[in-house]
C-alpha cells in the first residue's frame, strides 16, 4: 500500500496530467483461455520435441565436414584470386616481348614474312617502270592515250 | 509489450516451456515470480526483435505497426484516452517501455525491477522519469 502511494505521488509530481488518467488494464483474453492453456503448452512442447533437430557444434560429426568445407572454400577462393585476368597496356606487352623475351621470334621467320611484302612492292615498281619504258621506246604521246580515253 | 493477443499468447507459451525446461537450474536465491518475469521479459524482447528481422522492418515501424494493430485488436477494450495512452507508450524505446509498464501497471519496486532487468535502481528511476515525461507530452500534444 505504501509502495502504491509512493508511485502515485511520484507520478503526480512528474506528470500531473497522466496521473489523472484512470489506471486500468484493457487487454483481455478469449473465453477459457487460461483453462486450455496448459493443454496447448503440453502439445506445443511435445511437437517441438518431435521436430527438434539439435546437434553439438563441437562434436566431430559436425566439425569434420565443416572444416573440410571451409578448406575447399578457401582453396576455391585462393585459386580464383590467382587466376584473375589483368588487362595489359601496349607498352607492357612490348616490354614483355622485347625485354623479358617472353616470346622468342626466329630472325629467319621475320625475314621470310617481310620478304613477301618487299617482293610485292618490287612487283608494283617494276610494272610501272615497264610501262614507262614501253611508252618511250614506241614514242607514244601520253596525250593521245588521254584523248582515246 | 507485444500488444497483439496472438503474439502475447506465443510469448506466454514459449516462456512457460522455457521455464519448465529450466526448472532444474532454478536457484532458490531468486523468487520464482522474479525468475519467471525475467524469462518473459527476455522472450518479449526476442519476439519483437525476431518480428523485425523476419519482415525486414525498422524498429520504429514495428511500434507503428503495433500502434495500428491495437486499434483493430478485438481483445483490447480501452476507451479513447486509454488508446491514446497505449499509443504514447508505444513511442518509447523498448526497454523504457518495459520499465514504464512494470512501474505504472505492475506497481513494482525499483529493486525488483533491477533484479529482473539486470539494471541499477538509479538507471531505472531515470528511465521511468523520462518515460513519464514523454508520455505526458505526447498525450498533451495529440
Amino acid at each position: 500500500m505504501e509502495n502504491k502511494n509512493n508511485i502515485e505521488e511520484e507520478l503526480e509530481s512528474i506528470a500531473p496530467f497522466l496521473s489523472k488518467i484512470k489506471k486500468e488494464n484493457n487487454f483481455s483474453t478469449p473465453l477459457n483461455y487460461f483453462e486450455i492453456l496448459p493443454e496447448v503448452i503440453v502439445n506445443r512442447s511435445l511437437n517441438s520435441k518431435l521436430f527438434n533437430f539439435s546437434f553439438n557444434k563441437f562434436s566431430k560429426h559436425f566439425l569434420i565436414p565443416a572444416s573440410s568445407l571451409a578448406v575447399i572454400l578457401l582453396m576455391i577462393f585462393y585459386f580464383n584470386r590467382n587466376t584473375t585476368e589483368a588487362e595489359l597496356t601496349n607498352e607492357q606487352i612490348t616490354n614483355l616481348i622485347i625485354n623479358d623475351e617472353y616470346i622468342k621470334i626466329d630472325d629467319y621467320l621475320v625475314y621470310d614474312a617481310y620478304s613477301e611484302v618487299l617482293d610485292e612492292e618490287k612487283k608494283t615498281t617494276s610494272t610501272t617502270d615497264e610501262y614507262i619504258n614501253y611508252l618511250i621506246e614506241n614514242d607514244i604521246d601520253i596525250n593521245s592515250i588521254i584523248d582515246e580515253l | 509489450m507485444v500488444i497483439v493477443h496472438e503474439d502475447a499468447d506465443d510469448v506466454v507459451q514459449i516462456t512457460l516451456i522455457k521455464a519448465w525446461k529450466g526448472l532444474p537450474n532454478f536457484k532458490e536465491e531468486a523468487k520464482l515470480y522474479t525468475w519467471l518475469y525475467r524469462i518473459a521479459t527476455n522472450e518479449s524482447f526476442t519476439f519483437l526483435s525476431n518480428k523485425r528481422k523476419r519482415f525486414f522492418i525498422p524498429i520504429v515501424d514495428v511500434e507503428r505497426e503495433l500502434s495500428q494493430a491495437i486499434e483493430s485488436d478485438e481483445f483490447y477494450t480501452g476507451d479513447e484516452i486509454q488508446l491514446k495512452l497505449q499509443k504514447a507508450i508505444l513511442t518509447l524505446p523498448q526497454k523504457q517501455r518495459m520499465v514504464f509498464n512494470m512501474k505504472y501497471y505492475e506497481e513494482m519496486k525499483y529493486e525488483e525491477m533491477a533484479e529482473i532487468l539486470s539494471t541499477s535502481v538509479g538507471a531505472l528511476k531515470a528511465s521511468y522519469h523520462l518515460a513519464v515525461k514523454k508520455i505526458e507530452n505526447f498525450i498533451k500534444e495529440v
